[in-house]
């Protein structure tokens, strides 16, 4: 089992954090689903593979059980979950509290 | 942008206490890195400023509020162009870099909501004087120039 660098370990321990907060999920899907997002339709793609690693108690199991798990490992499903582009994160944020007070409302 | 990065230990405390302020829960991080460093010769009151600058402080922590306010102060963000150095998230892995049993040297803060863990300026160093770059040796000379570890 190849180890996670530092970069992706990162991408995957705080991805998931800021996947459990409705709000900031929000902020996540905002950038991922953008046009402007060269790996959205990758995304789209394996959506679901995504989102349940993300969610999982624990991403190592998760990936040892998932279907077709010969094609992945902890560190090649970690790269499918989308880098943020910073341009597109911060205009989420704008996003988020609209759909936040849409709701209220 | 004019260059300023961080070099200067009283901008670890500065950002400690912003951010203690802006956290709506209590919350906790561990400062690695030069930051952790930085921290470090503040609390003595020393002024001296890094010899090699760092454009970035290096936060591990589990809390959401926080890593929200990470990512806003990525690098090209506001923050960064505000302040002259941006943060740099990084994973659980990297305290595994430290000395065994670190967390029994280390020193905790609150600020506001904010806890900051920052281990030992010796096991700061551990894993840069481990990698031995020129920028990381100069930190260590730094330390110990301002009798943040032994000679």
């Amino acid at each position: 089992m190849t180890p996670l660098n530092f970069e992706d370990e990162a991408r995957l321990q705080y991805s998931r954090i800021l996947w459990k907060n409705p709000r900031t999920r929000r902020r996540l899907l905002h950038v991922w689903e953008h046009p402007e997002h060269p790996h959205r339709e990758r995304f789209e793609e394996n959506r679901e593979l995504v989102v349940g690693f993300l969610e999982c108690d624990d991403p190592q199991v998760y990936v040892d059980s998932v279907a077709g798990s010969e094609k992945w490992s902890l560190r090649t499903l970690t790269r499918e979950i989308p880098c943020v582009i910073w341009s597109l994160w911060d205009e989420s944020a704008g996003v988020a509290e609209v759909e936040s007070s849409l709701k209220k409302s | 942008m004019p260059r300023r990065e961080l070099k200067h230990p009283a901008q670890v405390e500065q950002w400690l206490v912003s951010w203690g302020q802006k956290l709506t829960k209590p919350g906790a991080m561990v400062l690695i890195g030069s930051g952790g460093l930085l921290w470090h010769a503040a609390q003595k009151g020393i002024e001296t400023p890094l010899p090699e600058n760092s454009m970035d402080v290096d936060p591990v922590t589990h809390d959401e509020e926080i890593v929200e306010l990470c990512y806003e102060a990525h690098i090209g963000s506001p923050f960064e162009k505000e302040n002259g150095w941006h943060i740099n998230l990084m994973p659980d892995g990297a305290l595994r870099e430290l000395p065994p049993a670190w967390q029994e040297r280390s020193s905790k803060q609150a600020y506001g909501l904010l806890t900051v863990e920052v281990p030992a300026p010796e096991d700061l160093l551990a894993p840069k004087l481990k990698r031995g770059e020129p920028r990381d040796l100069a930190h260590g000379q730094w330390a110990r120039y301002n009798a943040l570890i032994k000679l």
